[in-house]
């Protein structure tokens, strides 16, 4: 536990500094204040970009509404992944194949292209054995690097209409996330994964000969750069199938505090890019603080669990074992535990089979794959928790008798109607998407327990899939047309639905006057809202889900007893 | 202010309830119809649980096999249709008694004749329904008014209490902003009055009070329609989460009974908020009627909750119409009974109120003058010469007026002025007041000090006001300074002097581009723009009809104090129905709890039952008694609305939060378990 605990802190410690950095530097950096004072590097970066707007045609001044905005991003969405998908259909065909020639069948294409355009990457396929050097080290982080930088330019729309009443321009919104944000950082990140001992090469693979005379390839290529994208824009594909498990994307207990701070760096940013907008850092630090305490919690309850280790196993050994199936002692039971708890909320990256967790791992990851908005994937998430605060404030504003405000802005039927859209996107793909699974492929083993668990694994794939985060429980035979189909639906759905619905939510407040706070005006900064918000948050999710997350992992946890 | 409301209060709630029960009941399987239903997606949901419960009990096996017979069906059917016209009963009720309160006694039955001025000044006897807008009628002496007008000849008494409910009479004549304008639907008490007409039949502020009841029925307000969404979106959540489990259960190999998935649907939804939020709106537009003020649009109700600035109109708002004397200052080597004698004199035949206030002031300084005695002849006060007073047969000129005005009569006439008169001019001035100089033969020998006077209780009025976060605006025509004094003594937050009614309308408009929403008071013509510019415009039923016809509220009584009642049952409209929608929400919790252990009953989720009902069936049925019972018993807090006091809004959130959001936890629990005891008996 002490281990869990200096973890923590450490986590804290250095996660506050970096995130309230890059959350001033986005604060200033996408600021559409046209009579703002640009600091030095602001215009030396302005010069870099905009030979890059006029190649791609972008005029930069332009204010979008909220329809081109969303339109803008979802077709530049759509045409890269068209394009992606001739090169993954003919990647046998191109050079830079390494040791891999296998053709893809269209549905793992479709679902592919759909997990990664949409930053769940959510792996049906080994990337082992079915892409090519050339699809996995340069179209997979392409799309990487797109799809992150959408998300982030959502977030970003949608916090900017909120508080500064303007769109912008998407693509450059884009790019601007791509220069400013995700090259750089990732640029540094690399070079810290370099020295942590992670290859970036562009050679495919080494043989050698082992003592025992076998011949062996190993299998190497720009995993830092790789790892990079991967962790901080919450994308979590890997370069290798076993993820962040696998020595090379993860090889120490340091990089792996590394690989957490990366996930985590942007969310957090992004609520204080919210706190500098709405130039009430008190208000960033309540959301942060509310979230930290759940996310801490998660950890503890987590790692407590697999700390007292599998009870069965226990009896069979007759020891006090921690539960280390599924882990690796590089990481460690709390390495691993925080990890998982983490991963569920930000990015679908792991390091251990969340499979052999105790069941209430699963159960938490459903729950925050449900919820979303404790951090969240890149940009959504936090869009998510303020849809969440726009719930509390609006059923405050009605139990103070006044016509509910967020933020200074009148919350009307249109905002209500467009986050509850948004709210509804999850549990209606995820329902009907379980429901129509188990009655298609029932894979009814006769065994009530089998058959819970496998409902859980079906469950717990169409939750990942709709909360762009692509974690699965492994141990579903995954990988065929049905579920390529369903799942590339699903994700695409998710996505797309959240994000429009973003966009018009961020687009109907963008046109409110801001009122400004008057003595009955209740204040969204204090403690109080802070646990209204958190008992919203849980009650919303909860209340639809109760059922589901009962007959799942929390029959298996009495069952086994 | 508050015993006024009181009275009215009373008067409102003295309705027959063995009138309005009946009707309500019977109404209440009237809206059954689907087609009236459907206006209410979640209560018409129910509605069609109950028509599958009825097929269930024709055929039990109808949706899969079921170990439920018939007769069990029938009794959950009787329970869904109990929920939906419980629902209903409120709803009527709330009906009833609005309609009660602006019924048909008040308004004219059937048409009558009126006497119709021809052109060429004939009368013609016509009926009432055949008028138009700019007809001349003539009214007399127990005559009712057809249709609201102006007077424009004619002095009259007339009894307004079928719209203010005010039995004493008020005096109508022509030429005034206030007392010119008269309602159709009143009665003449004395002598007669001409009467223009200034609206189209069946436009009345009477039928628009009876309009209103009903239009308050059907239209939902801005606020319920965002509420109404996100019910709609939780109710489209939970009919995924039953029509999904099903299949899930299939799969794990639970049993399924259709009867109580549809139970727990039914359990799930918001019914309570659902069935509540037209009573709630319905009692909160009655709550108004009762407090005499007419709200045109639904609308504004709900905005006046939202207030922040509110623009009052200085004169007949918060001072008395009229300037009255309150000191008389001697000059010189004058005396103050010489100076109050000629004060009298020269006022006494000044038929201005100021001109009276003097008459007053100088009774009150103890001096009596015997009027007869005075031989002398008027000089009558005119707006133009600003002066009035007396020449008396013993051949002093005595004089009153306004000081430039007496300045300038004095410098023609080559007369005295003391060389302190200027400053106590000055100081009179600069406390807001108004001076006016007294003369006798060439010799200005002292002041009179006229000073607007501020209403009875307004400082606590507008105390009031800051504690609800509203912020105040003094508008008025007058100088600076009076301006200043005026807000300074009953704690206006700010003021605006010499305003133009353009400025008004200015001001309103930028105030509503920072999102602020903005109410006005007024009553005379040239606050109309200003009226209807505003979020909120609460006009006095004793003003002009322009006025009238710009606003959104009308007080019927002529009381601009009344904005904070009207504020506070804004407000009360809202916290109501907030506090119910929580209410209904966290039932939820408790009724998973009674539900689910009947529904999932496999090995491994025995922890589930925590409530330990009797037995699965005794389960569902009282959780379904319940939810149809809790409509019944938050149906008096729907209709009375949620108690609202100028708390801090942090504790009111607090107390409403326990009160509906721990209750709403707590209170399922508890009631389901004594109703799963009793009925358990008879299972």
């Amino acid at each position: 536990m002490l281990e869990l605990l200096f973890l923590i802190f450490c986590f804290l410690l250095v996660l506050l500094p970096l995130s309230i950095f890059l959350g001033k530097f986005i604060s200033t950096h996408f600021n559409n204040d046209p009579n703002k004072i640009r600091s030095k590097l602001e215009k030396i970066l302005d010069t870099i970009e905009k030979p890059i707007f006029k190649v791609c045609g972008v005029n930069s001044g332009e204010e979008m509404t909220a329809r081109k905005y969303f339109l803008s991003l979802f077709w530049s969405n759509v045409l890269l992944s068209a394009i992606c998908f001739i090169i993954l259909y003919f990647q046998n065909d191109l050079p830079y194949k390494g040791v891999v020639a296998w053709q893809l069948d269209v549905p793992l294409i479709f679902h592919i292209l759909s997990s990664l355009i949409t930053n769940t990457c959510q792996t049906h396929h080994i990337p082992e054995i079915h892409l090519t050097s050339l699809s996995n080290y340069f179209v997979m982080p392409l799309l990487m690097f797109y799809s992150s930088a959408s998300g982030l330019s959502t977030g970003i729309v949608f916090m900017r209409a909120l508080t500064q009443n303007k769109i912008g321009n998407a693509y450059v919104d884009v790019i601007k996330s791509m220069t400013r944000i995700l090259f750089p950082i990732c640029f540094v990140i690399t070079i810290i994964f370099v020295l942590l001992g992670m290859p970036n090469t562009l050679t495919t693979s080494i043989s050698y000969e082992t003592l025992d005379n076998v011949k062996q390839t190993i299998l190497l290529g720009p995993v830092a750069s790789f790892e990079a994208i991967k962790l901080f824009g919450e994308n979590g594909l890997s370069c290798f199938n076993a993820n962040s498990a696998h020595p090379f994307e993860n090889p120490s207990y340091l990089s792996n505090f590394l690989q957490l701070l990366c996930i985590s760096t942007v969310p957090t940013a992004f609520i204080v890019t919210l706190g500098y907008w709405l130039k009430n850092h008190k208000q960033s630090m309540i959301i942060l603080s509310i979230l930290f305490f759940v996310l801490i919690f998660e950890f503890t309850v987590t790692a407590a669990f697999e700390l007292k280790g599998n009870p069965i196993i226990n009896n069979l050994i007759k020891q006090n074992s921690a539960n280390w199936t599924g882990k690796d002692t590089r990481l460690g039971i709390i390495g691993s535990s925080v990890f998982e708890a983490a991963k569920s909320n930000l990015s679908g990256s792991a390091n251990a089979s969340i499979e052999s967790f105790h069941p209430i791992a699963s159960a938490l990851a459903l729950f925050n794959l449900s919820n979303q908005s404790i951090f969240g994937v890149q940009g959504f998430g936090t869009v998510f928790t303020i849809n969440f605060i726009l719930y509390t404030a609006f059923f405050i504003g009605l139990m103070l008798g006044k016509t509910p405000e967020i933020f200074g802005k009148r919350i009307e039927k249109n905002e209500i109607i467009l986050s509850s859209m948004l709210l509804l996107i999850n549990p209606f793909l995820v329902l009907i998407g379980i429901a129509v699974t188990l009655y298609l492929y029932p894979c009814n083993t006769g065994d009530l327990y089998e058959n819970i668990h496998y409902y859980t694994q079906v469950f717990f794939e169409f939750a990942s899939g709709t909360a762009s985060n692509g974690s699965g429980l492994e141990g579903l035979r995954d990988n065929t047309p049905y579920w390529n189909l369903s799942l590339a639906i699903v994700m695409f759905l998710a996505r797309y639905g959240a994000m429009a619905s973003m966009i018009f939510l961020g687009g109907s407040f963008a046109h409110k006057p801001i009122v400004p706070p008057s003595i009955t005006t209740f204040r969204t900064d204090t403690i109080m809202f802070a646990i209204i918000f958190l008992m919203m948050s849980i009650m919303s999710t909860i209340l639809v889900y109760f059922p589901f997350i009962i007959l799942g992992p929390l029959t298996e946890i009495f069952m086994s007893r | 202010m508050a015993t006024i409301i009181k009275e009215k209060r009373k008067y409102a709630f003295d309705i027959d309830y063995s009138r309005v029960l009946p009707f309500a009941f019977f109404d209440s399987f009237k809206q059954l119809n689907p087609l009236i239903m459907i206006r209410n997606p979640i209560i018409f949901l129910v509605e069609i649980c109950f028509l599958l419960m009825l097929a269930l009990t024709i055929n039990p096996n109808l949706l899969g096999e079921s170990f439920l017979n018939s007769r069990i069906n029938l009794l959950i059917s009787i329970l869904l249709l109990l929920t939906i016209l419980f629902g209903n009963f409120a709803e009527n009720i709330a009906k009833h008694i609005a309609r009660a309160q602006s019924d048909s006694s008040r308004i004219i039955h059937g048409d009558i004749e009126v006497k119709r001025l021809k052109p060429d000044g004939m009368i013609e006897y016509v009926f009432a329904s055949l008028l138009t807008k700019g007809n001349i009628v003539k009214v007399q002496e127990g005559d009712l008014i057809p249709l609201d007008g102006e007077v424009i000849e004619g002095v009259a008494s007339v009894d307004e209490s079928a719209i203010t409910g005010e039995s004493s009479p008020v005096l109508k004549e022509p030429g005034t902003d206030t007392s010119s304008s008269v309602t159709g639907g009143t009665r003449i008490l004395t002598d007669w009055l001409l009467i223009k007409i200034t609206s189209e039949h069946g436009q009345t502020y009477l039928d628009q009070m009876v309009s209103i009841a009903e239009s308050a029925e059907r239209h939902k307000t801005p606020n319920e329609m965002s509420l109404n969404s996100l019910l709609i979106a939780s109710t489209i959540s939970f009919l995924l989460v039953v029509i999904t489990l099903p299949a899930i259960m299939h799969f794990i190999g639970i049993k399924i009974e259709p009867a109580f998935m549809i139970a727990l649907l039914v359990c799930l939804v918001p019914t309570t908020i659902s069935s509540l939020v037209a009573p709630i709106r319905i009692s909160g537009f009655d709550r108004m009627n009762q407090l005499n003020v007419l709200a045109i649009s639904e609308k504004s109700l709900e905005t006046a909750g939202d207030i922040n600035v509110l623009f009052l109109d200085k004169t007949g708002t918060i001072t008395f119409g009229n300037r009255m004397a309150i000191e008389l200052i001697p000059l010189g080597t004058n005396l103050l009974n010489d100076i109050c004698k000629v004060a009298y004199l020269a006022s006494y035949f000044d038929q201005t109120p100021e001109g009276k206030s003097i008459l007053t002031l100088v009774k009150r300084y103890g001096i009596d003058i015997d009027i007869k005695s005075i031989k002398g002849t008027p000089y009558e006060f005119t707006a133009h010469t600003r002066m009035s007073g007396i020449d008396l047969e013993d051949g002093d000129i005595l004089r009153k007026g306004a000081s430039d005005a007496i300045k300038k009569y004095i410098g023609s006439k080559g007369g005295k002025i003391w060389e302190n008169t200027d400053q106590l001019v000055e100081n009179i001035a600069m406390m807001g007041g108004t001076p006016l100089l007294i003369t006798k033969n060439n010799e200005v020998i002292g002041l009179i000090h006229l000073k607007d006077i501020v209403k009875p209780n307004m400082k606590d009025i507008f105390k009031e006001m800051k504690n609800l976060g509203v912020k105040t605006l003094l508008c008025t025509g007058d100088n600076n300074l009076t301006a200043k004094v005026i807000a300074n003594e009953v704690g206006v937050d700010e003021y605006i002097a010499q305003a133009k009614p353009e400025d008004k309308i200015h001001m309103i408009r930028d105030y509503q581009k920072l999102g602020i929403i903005v109410a006005m008071t007024g009553d005379g013509t040239n606050d109309a723009p200003a009226l209807a510019q505003a979020d909120v415009g609460l006009a006095m039923n004793s003003g002009t009809v322009a006025a009238k016809e710009a606003s959104n509220m009308i007080d019927l009584d002529s009381d601009p104090r009344k904005i904070i009642e009207i504020i506070k049952i804004g407000r009360q409209l809202l916290i109501t129905r907030g506090a119910l929608t929580t209410f209904s929400i966290t039932n939820d919790f408790s009724k998973y709890f009674a539900i689910l252990p009947s529904i999932f009953t496999i090995q491994g989720l025995e922890w589930l039952n925590i409530m330990h009902l009797n037995s699965s069936l005794s389960a569902i049925l009282s959780a379904l008694i319940f939810n149809a019972l809790i409509i019944l018993m938050m149906a008096p807090i729907a209709l009375k609305g949620v108690v609202v006091n100028n708390q801090d809004p942090n504790k009111m959130l607090q107390r409403n939060l326990i009160q509906f959001g721990l209750g709403g936890l707590v209170v399922p629990f508890i009631g389901i378990k004594i109703i799963d005891l009793i009925i358990g008996r008879f299972i």
